[in-house]
């Protein structure tokens, strides 16, 4: 792996699509973690983000003959097939709703709890997420994916324009318009929070 | 500081760590500010735990992607390797057929030009014999010209080197070829003056008039009187 340190991701395409495995293995420990966190944000479901991932790996090896470097960095290319994943899941998906998750304290990673932290707060952290989750996945396409580039896979303006093809004012734009609409659909959270900070009665139910 | 001066500057206020005197102050004029500052840091708090609360990738998503790699690379190396042969045989199949096109190319090319060309039939050396040693006419002068002696050849060689040249007529030219034998070539003791070789030649068809009139296309022989230096010096139509 050491081999490929200085290696652009476009060489490293090219390496794996003529069969060198440690290339690609290479390629993926770079792409994955940003397009999982797109599609789980986008849609919102574990499974649809791992669904999304694979099929992306796989369109990037049998459609890398698409992929032109004057054009952008192959991450871009990923992320573009990404997007289309995602718009298909979700064209595919619109008829279901998602039953209430139940393990969303179980995915929480144990970074976020600390020992201290007792059943309640687990519990209202969890309902917290989610709320926060379900108000991004709510919010119409163009902000939805503004909110997730840029705030939750951490892309810079130009960075998140350039995926989006679009040009930097209009993500900053759309990103606040975005922030608008999430404060009025999280206004009741707060709210929430606030009273249950109030009347402490965090304390009552342990 | 106004309520534009805050909006236009929303973004650095409410990602900083603090909160600086002037917007405090501003804070107690304006309500509505403050509730929106409220807000957006609330949110940006929310969507950071969001942030923070993605699940890890899976293992099992790993192995299921490298698996798929893998199926890809044999599947598309075999794809390559039946590619190759084919094209291989392709090419093969290119060659072979370039070949025997030009094979028949040739064949037909040898066939046509066979038919073209007057046929050797046979080949007989004749000998011309030189006319008697009568004195020499003028007008019986090539007679001489086609003789084996020697000497004079030698002789005659050395009156060609003379500046004094002989015009002979052709019509004695014949004369010196055997007996019904036309003339084609100049023949001379110089340019023939050895035995000539006789050939036996199958003309083609209607070849330079020497067919009969009443059929065109009928097979003419010729007897060909050739020199030692390669030239045909008379021809006799036989049949």
């Amino acid at each position: 792996m050491v081999r490929f340190e200085g290696t652009s991701e476009a060489e490293l395409l090219k390496l794996a699509k003529a069969g060198d495995e440690s290339a690609f293995l290479v390629l993926y420990d770079r792409l994955k973690g940003g397009i999982f966190r797109y599609a789980f944000f986008m849609t919102n479901s574990k499974p649809a983000a791992e669904e999304v991932t694979q099929d992306v790996f796989v369109s990037l090896l049998r459609d890398a003959g698409g992929f032109s470097p004057d054009l952008g960095d192959v991450g871009g290319f990923a992320f573009g097939i990404a997007r289309n994943l995602v718009r298909r899941l979700g064209r595919r998906e619109r008829f279901f709703r998602p039953l209430p998750a139940c393990e969303t304290i179980e995915e929480l990673p144990a970074s976020l709890i600390s020992p201290t932290e007792g059943i309640a707060a687990q519990l209202v952290r969890g309902e917290q997420i989610e709320s926060v989750r379900t108000a991004i996945a709510s919010l119409p396409e163009h902000y939805r994916q503004a909110v997730v580039l840029c705030d939750l896979c951490e892309l810079s303006y130009a960075e998140a324009a350039s995926r989006l093809e679009c040009a930097v004012g209009t993500i900053r734009s759309r990103l606040n318009r975005g922030h608008m609409l999430l404060a009025q659909k999280l206004k009741p959270l707060r709210g929430g929070r606030s009273e249950f900070r109030e009347t402490g009665t965090e304390g009552c139910l342990i | 500081m106004t309520c534009k001066e805050f909006h236009s500057r929303s973004d650095e206020y409410i990602g900083a760590f603090s909160v600086n005197a002037e917007l405090l102050e501003h804070f107690r004029q304006c309500a509505d500010c403050q509730c929106v500052f409220d807000e957006q840091r609330g949110l940006r708090h929310h969507l950071q735990v969001v942030r923070d609360s993605v699940p890890q990738i899976p293992d099992s998503l790993d192995a299921r992607v490298l698996s798929k790699y893998r199926e890809h690379v044999a599947t598309t190396v075999a794809r390559s390797q039946q590619h190759r042969t084919r094209i291989a045989l392709m090419i093969l199949s290119w060659r072979g057929g370039v070949a025997a096109l030009a094979l028949v190319f040739i064949t037909f090319a040898l066939a046509v030009r066979r038919s073209g060309q007057p046929r050797i039939e046979n080949v007989q050396t004749v000998s011309i014999a030189p006319k008697a040693e009568s004195a020499p006419t003028h007008e019986e002068t090539p007679i001489s010209q086609v003789v084996t002696n020697k000497r004079r050849v030698k002789n005659a060689r050395v009156q060609r080197a003379k500046p004094k040249v002989e015009m002979i007529p052709s019509g004695t030219i014949e004369a010196s070829l055997p007996e019904g034998f036309r003339s084609l070539m100049y023949c001379d003791a110089l340019s023939c003056p050895d035995e000539m070789e006789m050939i036996r030649v199958q003309l083609p068809p209607g070849f330079a008039g020497f067919a009969p009139a009443s059929n065109s296309n009928a097979v003419v022989f010729a007897d060909v009187l050739v020199g030692t230096d390669g030239i045909a010096r008379g021809i006799r139509i036989v049949q």
